[in-house]
């Protein structure tokens, strides 16, 4: 256990920075990630999980912080309460308990995120349709769902991943060490 | 032991599904009745959006940097296409403001007040936007202390994008014409058709594979074509008259043969946008 590690001041911050990339990544590349389909970045639900395969030796209530990110998901970005609220601390813990079945490496933390991802937009799709059952408006099919959201969003958060499971392991280690 | 354990978890889980109803339905009709969100709401929300401009600035700078580059190389066909353009602009303008005085000295002639087509804008730029598959929402950088209200249209130089849905003190959200929820679907509109005949009807829904809007609820009767201009019409709400939205690209009839509907090429491009203006009724 190390009391004094420079996590306990990364972790936040980079949460609130990966908070705001999210949108502001949604709109510098809207003419690419929104058109006929539409891929949304997770960035945010990246390094929460990021946090759970590699602070293993320190405390972080990432539970906690998980409901916190889906406040301030709904309030600030949605506009709606009651959805990411409670999504984000679910994937947060379910994730908790695959963690222990799997070594984690670079596979089998992608589909760890994958499957975390598809659980996000199910029940994200879910949301909406309770909202859209309330203001009494037709949601997407199921099928349009899949294809013009699901899919997409999957592989741009795959390419994502990819990109930054590297770096953002050995900040974590780094931090840790130190 | 165990099965106490499994039942106290399965007890947390329909809690936390119950309470999570509750609080979308609750704020679904808050959202859709009251002007403003609920103060701790529209706090948190001011709060989260000033911290936001610091994550803002950097990255749309860079944006910016990357359009201004995509700009000059396409300076010297723009130039040539614009050049030939000035002259008519010129003339209109003038043309504009001569009609513009002219409907001033009628309007004091016949004591009206305030019309339709009078309104004040409010410029903002975008701050973010909403992540998520099924809302197309940005938020922008005035609120309820520059004069925004709720259900404002928000335009762009080249026409309507979208509608105020929430005003906090310091930013509010838009909701694009292109979300597919009932509020953003609900604007009046007319088109202009070649006899000089304005043909009313309703923004009803918005195909993400065409980029077209679909115009239905056409209540007078009058020849379309292709082509056709299409504005608000200014009934309902605090929606002045004659914001531009697009032209007809197609004229189908529904279902039933019974009422028409109408495709409308938006003039803006909507998944392009910097800076907004929201307009209100002079009031």
């Amino acid at each position: 256990m190390i009391k004094n590690s420079s996590l306990k001041y990364v972790f936040p911050i980079g949460l609130l920075i990966a908070f705001f990339l999210d949108g502001s990544i949604s709109y510098n590349l809207m003419p690419i990630l929104y058109r006929s389909y539409s891929m949304v970045p997770y960035l945010s639900l990246f390094w929460l999980l990021m946090a759970i395969f590699f602070a293993h030796d320190f405390n972080l209530h990432v539970e906690g912080w998980a409901a916190l990110l889906g406040a301030f998901f709904d309030w600030y970005y949605v506009g709606i309460w009651g959805v990411f609220i409670f999504i984000f601390p679910l994937v947060v813990y379910f994730t908790r308990v695959l963690y222990r079945y799997f070594s984690i490496n670079f596979l089998s933390a992608l589909l760890i995120y994958l499957v975390d991802l598809i659980m996000v937009l199910f029940l994200g799709d879910i949301a909406d349709r309770i909202v859209s059952h309330i203001t009494g408006v037709a949601a997407y099919t199921g099928i349009n769902f899949i294809f013009h959201s699901a899919i997409p969003t999957l592989v741009l958060n795959a390419v994502l991943f990819a990109i930054l499971y590297f770096p953002v392991q050995k900040l974590y280690n780094y931090c840790q060490r130190s | 032991m165990r099965k106490f354990f499994s039942n106290r978890k399965l007890v947390i889980v329909i809690l936390c599904l119950i309470v999570c109803l509750g609080l979308i339905t609750l704020s679904v009709n808050v959202r859709n009745r009251r002007s403003t969100p609920p103060l701790i709401q529209q706090f948190g929300n001011d709060v989260v959006g000033f911290t936001n401009r610091v994550v803002t600035i950097p990255t749309n700078g860079v944006h910016r940097g990357f359009d201004s580059i995509g700009g000059l190389l396409s300076t010297y066909q723009e130039n040539q296409k614009l050049k030939k353009r000035v002259d008519s602009v010129v003339s209109t303008q003038v043309r504009n403001q001569a009609l513009q005085n002219e409907n001033k000295r009628l309007k004091q002639q016949l004591h009206l007040g305030h019309s339709l087509t009078d309104y004040k804008s409010v410029n903002a730029s975008i701050m973010t936007r909403t992540p998520s598959n099924w809302q197309n929402q940005i938020i922008i950088n005035k609120g309820e202390s520059s004069g925004i209200k709720k259900n404002m249209p928000v335009i762009v130089a080249s026409g309507l994008v979208g509608r105020v849905v929430e005003v906090n003190k310091t930013n509010s959200k838009v909701e694009l014409i292109t979300d597919n929820s009932g509020s953003a679907n609900r604007f009046a509109i007319q088109i202009h058709n070649k006899a000089g005949k304005d043909v009313n009807g309703i923004i009803t829904g918005y195909d993400r594979n065409t980029n077209r809007i679909k115009m239905g609820n056409i209540t007078t009767k009058g020849k379309l074509k292709k082509g056709d201009r299409v504005s608000t019409n200014g009934l309902g709400g605090i929606m002045p008259k004659g914001l531009y939205i697009g032209k007809v690209t197609k004229v189908t009839s529904d279902d039933y043969g019974l009422s028409k509907e109408v495709s409308i090429k938006p003039a803006a491009n909507l998944n392009d946008i910097e800076v907004v203006t929201v307009v209100g009724k002079d009031e």
